[in-house]
């Protein structure tokens, strides 16, 4: 029963089309709140999404194990493929625990990614901020290589899979969907409203002159930890509800091209400290990236190299072009409110 | 436990060529004050030339090492003046010129991923995506010839440095530029042209790097992600603005990021192999957080000026 | 819909009374005898397949009229870039290949359907995979043949199973989901757990009572080195293992474990005896960066070394002549002798001028019949019919890989492994089968080669 327009299933493009575009709306967000709003240069974004990705796959199949009351020789960990699928058929008919497996995840994913964002609070504020963006950066590199080889939390490199919390809805890709654009839209809320709050005003001001921010009695460094905890947070839950929507984890899968390099390209291309923009700027980048995914394969028997390619290239592109052309981006930065 | 005797000899060619990469990375960042996140593809570059005129015309990698260097350079040059500069000019913050180099890198790599696409579609070349070229070496009483070359080009260049900078006019200009920029220009020192030439040198040496490195290390369009990090930990730990500083830097994480390891390994078990590409972060993170500098300010630096952090 | 299944489930009925009769008939690949299986495609024709005669030739034909499924595309998602894109590239070209087959065949049937593919590249990257099948599945396609590594196939399952589509794996060998309740995901080659007992048997019997393992730290690698190490302990053997993490954005250096593998060496040797130890190194392409670089460590290439890329040409590029001085030999899943291997083998090299393997072409060229039997079987572009038939029709189409029989789980079930070792032909390294291990007896059996 598929609407096809121009060969293409519309409502199975659809729903990829929100949940991705909604998911990197939430970490876009976060990052603007970081760097467009209070100046933290976050190029280890992808860090804080894959620690709340791991989360949610280490505890979403254990608390379920444990709520349901299963023995399973060996453990979850061991037989988690075998087990996920069958803990998804029971979960089907069991709303309570598919709530609080949900919940707990996220919630956990929150709490990590905070306590993440606390702990990169602390150099944040004595570096530099081209050495804060090199440290963020390797240290992201690092927290890959570690769970890539620290088995026990999340499988390590095989991965774990994650049951099913959607299961209980008849339509687990519907409602991820669904899941994925309310917590975009509450992100979008909420950090609308820091931006045009006082607290908001006081970060651009720290962002544009902390010197003088603090001469002025401002706590530069308690107002900015709070941002980062809030932000990390943020991009955590994101990673969590990723990972409930592939239903996997798997840490080869956050790379920082596509989890921090992508949100810096859409908050540049909506326009810094602009949440609008920002929103803008997510859209249009990713009808931008799926027609060209979708459309690569009919011109690719004309040239002689592969369309992947064009994955690196056109966010390259781009944000030279950006930056050169048109830096302050779509939307320009709002002058700050007053009352 | 003793370590294989191999395992120095892999640790020293290491440490020499990400010398050689570092000081390139140091040469452009004390100057212009970017730090450049595409300098690995320098790297990739002087190597996929190094294997292109292998494939083509049959020539030694070593043989096309000023060839090579010459044309890294002229990138490296191409990049600075037609990307960096104007945005650097309009005051681009730094923040974004990173954000710009990375972007740079991505071009690179898609370049990169063309070319070997091109040939291994075009001219059936199997290797295009992954080639190693160490069949070609030589080697001088068990010595691979890749650590003869490699030493003597860094010493070389270590001490072509030296002489650039103490004894040449040049190396005035370039000593004045970093220091005190404006008042340079008002002497008569025309220090866009420094800043060119040190992109140009930086460039050279990757791309030198890159022609000797594919005799040991394998190469494909993504190399320099797998470098890119050393490269920056070796020029952090020598103190970004110190070029000897790059030198000892580049020796030290690249001899201890194998030595360290299997020291670890021979100890607390084989599985401490696997976070061998841990070590230059960690020790990047170390100097970050508490030597920001780097180890030459330490001591007095005997290199270009240090700028405070 | 429903009419669908119905045609569905007849065409299965109709199969596995095929099925019986081949199975009674035909216990192994030569045979003089002749056997039909009659496949009924929706709408009235049928499809006949005959094994048999002296020379092992396989003729499908189409009967009667039957209804037109139009044009109907096949997904093909292939590592093209990335680790394993040796293997994709092959496999693209082995795809192209069975398109242009199976609609020749189609064309002298008389039928007016067709296929068509649309081949997408996943960089041996699971997230990538996902993308693709997407980005696929929203224009309407249903099958979907590749999925080269057991992270990809795990990693896009998911959606796969909540869209009723179909994966053909045709390179996934993970260990990790062999026990997985039967679902939308079938794996023509055969899994890793029976991968590892040739090697245990090759080294068991040649005397090497000791190996020193360089294992890709991976699920791939690990479950190989599973399926190793049981037998061989069986047998008495002892081993060490040295693992290096699979780097799928830059260069490998194998120093640390080159160097590790080296001390391992020299205490195994001080133990067993020179003769007694051997390598066994598996992996990926790297394998050949690692032997490459073993030239620093002399030792070890005074032994044997053993892996499972064979048919990896990049990995005899790379390695030189250090793959003659170390006698590299090694099994991969071996096509049964046939006609039609023989011919595909020859087009293939003719085409690409490289040589197919399992891995690389042989079950990508299989994949795409196979897709293509089952979606006219059922008569329809049905993910829901095809999975529900697949296993019938697999176990009825003798393939460039031979019979393909699936198990209960979705996976191939054990062939014989051929054995081929690196030797020098017409001036180049080329591997060379060199034997056979044959999976109901377990035993090895080396071919005289000359030269």
């Amino acid at each position: 029963m598929a609407i096809m327009i121009f060969g293409l299933d519309a409502g199975l493009l659809l729903v990829d089309f929100i949940t991705t575009a909604a998911l990197y709306l939430i970490i876009s967000l976060s990052l603007n709140l970081e760097y467009g709003f209070s100046g933290v240069p976050d190029f280890g974004k992808v860090l804080f999404v894959t620690a709340g990705a791991a989360i949610c796959g280490g505890v979403a199949g254990r608390l379920a194990v444990y709520l349901l009351g299963m023995t399973i020789p060996g453990g979850f960990l061991a037989n988690n493929t075998v087990v996920a699928p069958q803990i998804t058929t029971i979960l089907q008919g069991n709303i309570p625990v598919s709530l609080a497996i949900f919940f707990c995840a996220v919630i956990i994913a929150a709490v990590v990614g905070g306590a993440l964002g606390f702990v990169m609070s602390f150099p944040a504020i004595r570096l530099r901020e081209d050495y804060l963006a090199m440290l963020l950066f390797v240290l992201s590199v690092f927290v890959q290589v570690f769970l890539i080889n620290y088995s026990p939390l999340a499988g390590g490199q095989n991965g774990i899979s994650i049951p099913d919390p959607y299961a209980w809805t008849g339509n687990s890709y519907y409602a991820s969907m669904v899941v994925m654009a309310i917590t975009a839209v509450l992100a979008y809320l909420l950090i609308s409203r820091i931006s045009t709050s006082p607290t908001g005003r006081v970060l651009r001001a720290l962002r544009d002159n902390p010197v003088a921010a603090e001469a002025l009695g401002k706590d530069v460094v308690g107002i900015r930890r709070n941002v980062l905890i809030l932000a990390s947070a943020i991009a955590a839950i994101a990673g969590a509800l990723y990972s409930f929507y592939t239903l996997s984890f798997n840490p080869y899968s956050f790379n920082p091209l596509q989890w921090t390099f992508y949100p810096f390209l859409i908050i540049i291309l909506g326009g810094l400290a602009n949440i609008r923009g920002t929103l803008v700027g997510t859209i249009v980048f990713w009808v931008m990236l799926k027609a060209i995914s979708i459309g690569a394969p009919s011109f690719q028997n004309y040239i002689p190299f592969d369309t992947v390619w064009l994955n690196y290239l056109l966010p390259g592109f781009l944000i030279i072009a950006i930056i050169f052309l048109r830096p302050e981006g779509i939307l320009k930065e709002r002058p700050t409110k007053t009352v | 436990m003793a370590l294989a005797p191999g395992i120095f000899t892999n640790a020293l060619l290491y440490g020499v060529l990400l010398s050689m990469m570092a000081t390139g990375l140091t040469l452009t960042y004390l100057t212009t004050k970017i730090p450049n996140f595409a300098h690995g593809n320098f790297v990739t570059l002087g190597a996929y030339l190094g294997y292109i005129l292998f494939k083509f015309y049959n020539v030694n990698p070593y043989y096309s090492i000023p060839l090579t260097a010459v044309v890294c350079g002229a990138v490296a040059v191409f990049v600075y003046r037609v990307v960096l500069r104007p945005l650097a000019n309009r005051g681009a913050p730094t923040i974004a010129l990173m954000i710009v180099t990375l972007a740079i890198n991505l071009l690179f790599i898609g370049f990169f991923g063309i070319i070997g696409d091109v040939l291994t579609n075009v001219y059936r070349f199997g290797d295009a995506d992954f080639f190693l070229l160490s069949r070609l070496d030589f080697s001088m009483s068990g010595i691979s010839g890749v650590m003869i070359v490699s030493l003597v080009c860094l010493i070389g260049t270590v001490v072509s440095i030296y002489l650039l900078l103490s004894k040449t006019n040049f190396g005035l200009a370039m000593t004045a530029s970093v220091e005190k920029p404006s008042l340079a220009e008002t002497i008569g020192i025309k220090v866009d042209r420094v800043y060119t030439i040190s992109w140009l040198i930086g460039g050279a040496l990757a791309g030198l790097a890159g022609s000797l490195i594919v005799f040991y290390l394998p190469v494909g369009p993504n190399f320099a992600n797998s470098f890119i990090i050393s490269i920056f930990a070796a020029s952090i730990l020598g103190g970004l603005t110190s070029i000897y500083g790059a030198v000892v830097g580049g020796m030290v994480i690249g001899t201890s990021q194998i030595v360290v390891t299997s020291y670890l390994g021979s100890i607390l078990g084989p599985w401490v192999l696997s976070y061998q590409a841990a070590v230059p972060i960690l020790i990047m993170v170390g100097v970050l957080l508490f030597l920001p500098a780097g180890i030459t300010s330490i001591s007095l630096s005997k290199g270009v000026a240090k700028r405070k952090t | 819909m429903k009419t669908g299944v119905t045609i569905g489930v007849s065409v299965i009925i109709g199969l596995l009374i095929g099925a019986a009769v081949v199975y009674a008939a035909f216990p192994s690949t030569t045979t003089t005898s002749t056997s039909t299986i009659t496949t009924t495609v929706g709408g009235g024709s049928t499809i006949t397949t005959t094994i048999g005669g002296a020379t092992s030739t396989i003729t499908t034909t189409v009967t009667g009229a039957g209804s037109s499924l139009g044009t109907v595309t096949i997904g093909a998602i292939l590592d093209l870039t990335g680790d394993q894109a040796d293997y994709g590239q092959l496999s693209k070209s082995a795809v192209n290949m069975a398109l242009s087959d199976v609609n020749a065949w189609l064309a002298t049937q008389g039928s007016s359907t067709r296929f068509a593919l649309n081949i997408q590249d996943d960089a041996t990257d699971p997230a990538t995979a996902l993308t693709d099948i997407q980005n696929m599945a929203a224009q309407g396609i249903k099958i979907y043949v590749g999925l080269m590594t057991t992270g990809i196939a795990t990693n896009v399952l998911s959606y796969a199973t909540a869209n009723n589509l179909v994966l053909i794996s045709t390179a996934s060998t993970g260990t990790s989901i062999d026990n997985r309740t039967l679902g939308d995901l079938f794996r023509i080659v055969p899994p890793d757990n029976v991968e590892g007992v040739p090697f245990a048997s090759a080294l068991t019997q040649a005397g090497y009572t000791h190996a020193v393992l360089l294992v890709r730290n991976d699920p791939f690698g690990t479950g190989l080195a599973a399926s190793f190490e049981a037998p061989y302990t069986t047998d008495g053997g002892t081993y060490d293992v040295v693992q290096y993490t699979p780097i799928s954005t830059g260069s490998y250096d194998f120093t640390s474990q080159l160097g590790q593998m080296q001390s391992d060496l020299s205490a195994a040797q001080a133990t067993y005896g020179n003769s007694h130890v051997a390598i066994l190194a598996l992996g990926d392409a790297e394998i050949g960066v690692a032997l490459s670089q073993a030239s620093t460590f002399g030792s070890l290439l005074t032994v044997p070394w053993f892996t499972n890329q064979v048919s990896s040409t990049d990995l005899l590029t790379t390695a030189g002549n250090n793959a003659l001085t170390v006698k590299l030999s090694g099994f991969q899943p071996a096509p049964a002798a046939s006609t039609k291997y023989t011919q595909f083998y020859n087009r293939f090299v003719t085409a690409t001028g490289s040589v197919p393997g399992i891995f690389s072409g042989l079950a990508a060229y299989d994949s795409i019949w196979l897709a293509a039997l089952a979606i006219l079987a059922c008569g329809s572009n049905s993910g829901q019919c095809v999975q529900a038939s697949f296993s019938t029709v697999a176990d009825n189409y003798f393939g460039v890989t031979g019979w393909v029989q699936m198990n209960a789980n979705g996976d191939r079930t054990a062939t014989n492994y051929g054995d081929f070792g690196v030797q020098m032909v017409n001036g180049t390294l080329a591997w060379v089968p060199i034997g056979y291990w044959d999976a109901s007896t377990q035993q090895i059996t080396l071919t005289n080669s000359t030269g």
